[in-house]
């Protein structure tokens, strides 16, 4: 038997699966012990306040404090005695969700193969589109995330919006996937007779839903933890920041080739930072920041090298806008100046990275486990700003590795798989930057080596809009791997 | 049960890495046999197996600092071609795929497009001496311009090339396309 790149990939699929499923039964394995242990954890806490309560019974203000205390951990206690119940019906519909999109996937990728067969004139026979890899990093970071937010999750509520954000994420996943493909085919059969050609509207709407997003966020925005970046939506807690990243990847990837469009997306990107700064969003500002680098770098890089040492004068430039960038920034922002100050002193301070540091320290190789996961639950954010960190922490420096492989692959994309299409190089360097800066932030802020400034985790942290955005993005990288897709506005000479 | 799922993972993880390189190679590949259907055909009534012109086709993005590279053979038993005559080159430019021809020891290459409407000419020194149009290119009321014999002309299809007798069509393959 020969060893095709096509049989690698299958059996690479399959070692994914063994994986995914090691993992979901490794989970669930340990959830019961880790909820017992829990309820214990609680307990002894409520039993050590009310010995405190009773020594500080003549302070009124330390009082009510401990009473607020022990009604949490009493209400903590009753969420933890009910999940039990609902962990099977959540966990086969989670397994149900990932195996259904990991088919779905299989399936499209072999009817897309038929399809450049059949198709004939345009396309040339015989591709493959290799996307084995991609699509198996991707369900590992999604299926390492779910389990992580099983083991810290607490009510049945948060189960069901893990389980529709990542249906929801699957689905734009697909529909991101497939959108060259039927835009083609719409501009093919409905000829635009009015004043927009169909990539003139694939510039435009982006545009248009981003102003949107942001009017929305800045009018209509509830303000938790300090910053305005929460949207209610028929009860449920939107992040229109996030959908902004997506259709600014869209924006810059369809201003290709027309300087006026370029020079249009780079100030739509300008004015998107200073909104995420007004909203007092700094993670957010800083993607976006490193979003318009990119754009500039892909700009002035014509001849497709992606080579810096061919660049030099590029390479000054970019250090030297950020540099100045850096200046304004620390001038301008007293907590962007406070929070890099505090890098580097988080065990002086104490608080959450402190938490984290030492909650690494103690799971040492092999990590904490599910079972002695309540030390973790208790630090802030560990779900969502410190996921990577709080990963490693629960399992261990080897997951920490897969999670780190992982992210490689979809970053490494653009670089090592040829795109033809310049607006397709264009998307793919685009979501690799995102991916980058986030997972660096998110690994190394937890830690104290970076300023926190409360980024996710692509694929683990838990929030269902950047779930639903990075799925998005993670199809655009695969549509672009297409051999047969076209871009609008592309003529073969 | 924690390390057989975490050497599994491992494992995975690494094979990820080992199938990307493998993927984006065959995906390069298939990209590179992307371009073989825009081929140069060559118009000369006795070929023999003689290569003059040296051609190379390119394409595929720059990785790495390497371009890959094929290279075709022309067979042809023009005497009055000189040397490695000239160089056919198939780049990805601005979303195009886009075919050139490169000047080497030929004197003069004449470009005419399908309608013979315009004709371009190459020269070693074209603003000293300015040849003719050759008698196969020539009809009325036609476009003439001169080029630097140090560029590239961008061709399309259709066109023809002449370079000392042998004449070449730029022709898209009809054939042997799996």
């Amino acid at each position: 038997m020969k060893w095709t790149t096509k049989r690698r990939g299958f059996i690479l699929q399959m070692a994914a699966a063994v994986f995914i499923l090691l993992l979901m039964i490794f989970t669930l394995v340990h959830l019961a012990p880790a909820t017992k242990s829990r309820l214990e954890d609680c307990g002894s806490r409520i039993e050590r306040l009310e010995e405190k309560r009773v020594s500080a019974a003549d302070d009124l203000n330390e009082l009510a404090e401990i009473d607020a205390d022990i009604q949490f951990y009493t209400e903590r206690m009753g969420m933890l005695r009910g999940r039990d119940k609902i962990y099977s019906v959540s966990m086969a519909f989670l397994i149900c969700v990932l195996v259904a999109g990991a088919v779905m996937q299989y399936i499209k990728t072999a009817t897309f193969a038929d399809q450049a067969e059949s198709d004939g004139e345009d396309t040339p026979g015989g591709y493959y589109p290799y996307l084995g890899a991609p699509l198996a990093a991707v369900c590992i970071l999604l299926a390492v995330g779910v389990s992580y937010q099983m083991i810290l999750s607490l009510e049945l509520m948060d189960f069901l919006m893990l389980a529709g954000a990542v249906a929801v994420g699957l689905l734009s996943f697909w529909i991101y996937r497939q959108s060259p493909y039927f835009a083609s085919k719409i501009s093919e059969r409905v000829k635009l007779q009015g004043r927009f050609s169909s990539g003139e509207l694939l510039f435009f709407l982006p545009a248009a839903g981003i102003f949107i997003l942001l009017f929305v966020t800045l009018l209509f925005g509830k303000e938790i933890n300090g910053a305005r970046l929460w949207v209610s939506l028929g009860g449920v807690m939107v992040q229109p920041g996030e959908f902004v990243k997506v259709l600014m990847i869209v924006l810059f990837a369809s201003s290709y080739g027309k300087m006026w469009r370029a020079i249009f997306s780079i100030a739509v990107g300008g004015v998107t930072t200073v909104a995420f700064l007004l909203m007092r969003d700094m993670g957010g500002a800083i993607i976006i920041i490193a979003m318009l680098f990119t754009m500039l770098f892909l700009l002035l890089d014509n001849k497709m090298t992606f080579s810096l040492f061919e660049h030099r004068k590029l390479l000054v430039i970019t250090l030297l806008l950020t540099v100045s960038l850096f200046v304004v920034a620390l001038t301008f922002f007293p907590y962007a100046r406070a929070r890099l100050g505090n890098v580097g002193s988080a065990m002086e301070r104490g608080g959450q990275q402190a938490e984290m540091l030492k909650a690494l320290i103690c799971g040492g190789l092999g990590g904490l486990g599910p079972e002695n996961s309540s030390y973790i639950l208790n630090i802030y954010a560990v779900e969502s700003d410190m996921a990577i960190a709080g990963i490693t922490a629960v399992f261990g420096f080897g997951m920490l590795l897969i999670v780190l492989l992982c992210y490689a692959v979809l970053i490494l994309i653009p670089l090592r798989k040829a795109s033809v299409y310049r607006q397709f190089y264009f998307a793919s360097a685009q979501v690799s930057a995102v991916l980058a800066v986030q997972v660096l932030f998110n690994a190394l802020g937890a830690v104290d080596v970076l300023p926190f400034t409360g980024i996710v985790a692509p694929f683990l942290s838990k929030g269902g809009s950047a779930l639903v955005s990075f799925c998005a993005m993670a199809g655009i990288v695969l549509a672009t791997l297409h051999p047969v897709i076209k871009p609008l506005e592309v003529e073969d000479r | 049960m924690n390390y057989i799922m975490i050497t599994v993972g491992l494992v995975v993880a690494v094979l990820l890495i080992v199938q990307l390189r493998s993927e984006a190679e065959s995906q390069n590949s298939q990209i590179r046999n992307a371009f073989g259907h825009l081929v140069i055909t060559v118009k000369a009534k006795e070929a023999v197996i003689y290569p003059v012109v040296s051609t190379s086709i390119t394409c595929g993005r720059k990785i790495a600092q390497r371009y890959d590279q094929v290279d075709l053979l022309i067979a042809t038993e023009d005497e009055s071609l000189k040397g490695a005559a000239a160089e056919f080159t198939i780049e990805p430019e601005e979303n195009r795929r886009c075919i050139y021809v490169r000047r080497l020891e030929q004197p003069t290459i004449w470009v005419c497009s399908a309608d013979q409407k315009t004709v371009r000419c190459m020269a070693a020194e074209p603003d000293q001496e300015r040849p003719p149009v050759p008698e196969a290119f020539y009809c009325s009321e036609q476009q003439v311009t001169y080029f630097d014999g140090k560029k590239k002309l961008p061709l399309h299809i259709g066109d023809r090339v002449l370079m000392g007798n042998t004449e070449f069509v730029i022709d898209r393959e009809k054939e042997g396309r799996r």
